[in-house]
């Protein structure tokens, strides 16, 4: 079967993997204390699709005393990938670490590929939109600041989990799951310490989530992983 | 005074019919179609008159009490059966009351059971539901099956499930053997053909019987909220009769059949887990299709096995339309 993952694998990477964000926002909250600053981003985003695996439609075949099963079609299933938009507000708490919260807008497709039908009928996909909503909150922590000619690079990490929300064609059915992720980015801030004036507030900043989510949209009860790659500009409010 | 009208349906033991689906029975009264289902509990007597040979009235009477608990444990439905001990009486007489029981029916080499309704055509309510199991036939009520006869509670799971208000299911698979059909697979209790001899797999309800006492038997409150398809299937933009199309659940794993049952082409599939959903038509293309319709001059069954397609999505607690299906001649 194409599509599941092995869960302690996940809940290892998910626990190194907040074990390197604690430590990282300790060290930084140690090292000074810093002003409140708001930061909010606007991202163009693709969501990647993942497999959901085969399902295979059997009926019983008449040995005695069970039967052995006999498959009517075959469907291998998928959530294809599809572009997206993020917004993002982060609180910075200490220096080099936010409080952040985000909400996303995914448009994907569910797709089914028919085949193996018992009568022969010709291999086919059918699909349907599936849009996705989803509202998480979580930590980021920077790690570095680059300063170059053209402003400031800041490496960061990030952390967090949410919601889930997936809307059905038509909006027929809603499902609901929930999410946690990590990631890593960059941002480039025109100008990282006293800034004046709006263009010197002007921020740009690319991320990558690895997303793992339960519940929602599936074919069983596995826990599923996907990436997201967003890339957008934002403003430091204060 | 009542006047009444019988109906019956009967399981075959490798005869015809093919493909996929639980259906209600209904009957028009004054032009106007009613389903039939029971308001409440059902009660019914054990016929202890002309048993099979092997069987003693307390194992026909335990066999029976499995088959109601297998349709009362449906837990999207609500069913009460209730036990009003044996009786004398046949399942042919005209008594008013439930009767399950045996009678010798030599002349009926490939029918294991019937089930026969008295209907009130005047209100379209169930007089009396009788179930006949054919003494002439082989039966066994083995716990563990015995290829010496057709497993009892198996058949009258099936025979209950008429009781209930179902017909025939079509999700299924036979093929042609001799001058009558051999049973490739199944796929619902209420399949016309019996699993052969032996067989213990017809003690197990289908998500195709579930759904469809599911759909008969809402639990006025409490109860799953449970979805439906429905559409149109349609062959050079006209409606088709007698089409067989079948829900696939890709979460459920649910497979649920229904038909159209007009001229227009309608369909309408209910009892589904709320979800996505694979939709196939095919023809009744293989068998006796008076086991699912009376009238089979207007089924047509000249096309090919057909897929929706887009994914279908049942809602909770409603019926998807438009879940339309344009099928080709073959």
């Amino acid at each position: 079967m194409r599509g599941s993952r092995s869960r302690p694998m996940s809940r290892s990477i998910v626990a190194i993997a907040a074990g390197v964000m604690c430590v990282a926002a300790l060290s930084a909250a140690g090292s000074a204390s810093a002003q409140s600053r708001l930061e909010v981003t606007l991202s163009g985003a693709r969501w990647e699709g993942y497999d959901l695996g085969q399902r295979r439609a059997t009926i019983t075949g008449p040995q005695a005393p069970t039967g052995t099963p006999v498959t009517l079609f075959d469907s291998d299933v998928a959530i294809l990938p599809g572009p997206g938009a993020e917004l993002r507000l982060g609180w910075r708490v200490f220096r080099g670490v936010y409080a952040e919260a985000t909400g996303g807008l995914g448009v994907n497709s569910i797709e089914a590929r028919i085949h193996d039908d018992i009568e022969q009928a010709p291999a086919l996909t059918v699909s349907s939109t599936l849009t996705q909503v989803t509202v998480e909150g979580g930590a980021l922590v920077e790690l570095a600041t680059l300063r170059l000619s053209a402003g400031h690079l800041v490496p960061f990490v990030d952390g967090g989990g949410g919601y889930l929300r997936q809307v059905h064609e038509n909006r027929v059915l809603i499902e609901t799951g929930r999410t946690i992720y990590l990631g890593a980015g960059l941002k480039w801030r025109s100008s990282a310490l006293h800034p004046r004036g709006v263009a010197q507030r002007l921020m740009a900043r690319g991320d990558v989530r690895f997303i793992s989510r339960t519940a929602g949209v599936d074919v069983d009860d596995a826990r599923r992983h996907y990436l997201t790659v967003s890339g957008g500009v934002g403003i430091r409010l204060f | 005074m009542k006047r009444a009208i019988l109906v019956t349906a009967a399981l075959i033991a490798l005869a015809t019919a093919p493909g996929a689906a639980y259906m209600r029975f209904g009957v028009s009264i004054n032009g106007t179609n009613t389903i039939l289902r029971w308001p409440g509990a059902i009660p019914y007597r054990v016929s202890d008159a002309d048993l099979a040979t092997g069987i003693s009235a307390a194992d026909f009477d335990q066999a029976l009490q499995r088959a109601f608990q297998a349709w009362q444990g449906v837990a999207s439905a609500t069913i009460q059966f209730t036990r009003q001990g044996f009786t004398s009486g046949r399942p042919s007489d005209d008594d008013s009351s439930n009767v399950f029981g045996f009678e010798r029916r030599a002349d009926l080499e490939r029918t294991l059971a019937v089930t026969s309704y008295t209907i009130d055509v005047i209100n379209g309510e169930i007089i009396e539901a009788d179930v006949q199991f054919n003494a002439a036939q082989p039966w066994s009520v083995a716990d563990g099956g015995s290829l010496t006869g057709f497993d009892l509670q198996a058949v009258a799971q099936h025979e209950i499930g008429h009781v209930l208000g179902l017909g025939h299911s079509a999700v299924g698979e036979t093929e042609v053997s001799g001058t009558g059909r051999r049973l490739i697979a199944s796929g619902a209790v209420m399949f016309p053909i019996a699993f052969p001899r032996g067989s213990l797999e017809g003690r197990t309800l289908r998500s195709d019987d579930i759904a469809g006492v599911s759909d008969l038997y809402k639990p006025a409150s409490g109860g799953p909220r449970l979805g439906g398809l429905s559409g149109h299937v349609r062959k050079n933009g006209k409606g088709v009769f007698g089409a067989h199309v079948v829900a696939y659940g890709l979460r459920s794993g649910q497979i649920v059949g229904g038909y159209s049952i007009n001229d227009d082409g309608d369909y309408v599939i209910g009892g589904l887990e709320p979800g996505s959903y694979v939709v196939r038509v095919e023809p009744l293309d293989d068998g006796d299709v008076e086991s699912f319709f009376e009238d089979t001059r207007r089924v047509d069954a000249d096309f090919a096995v057909t897929y929706y397609a887009k994914i279908a999505v049942a809602p909770r607690n409603g019926v998807a339309a438009d879940i339309d299906v344009a099928v080709r001649s073959r």
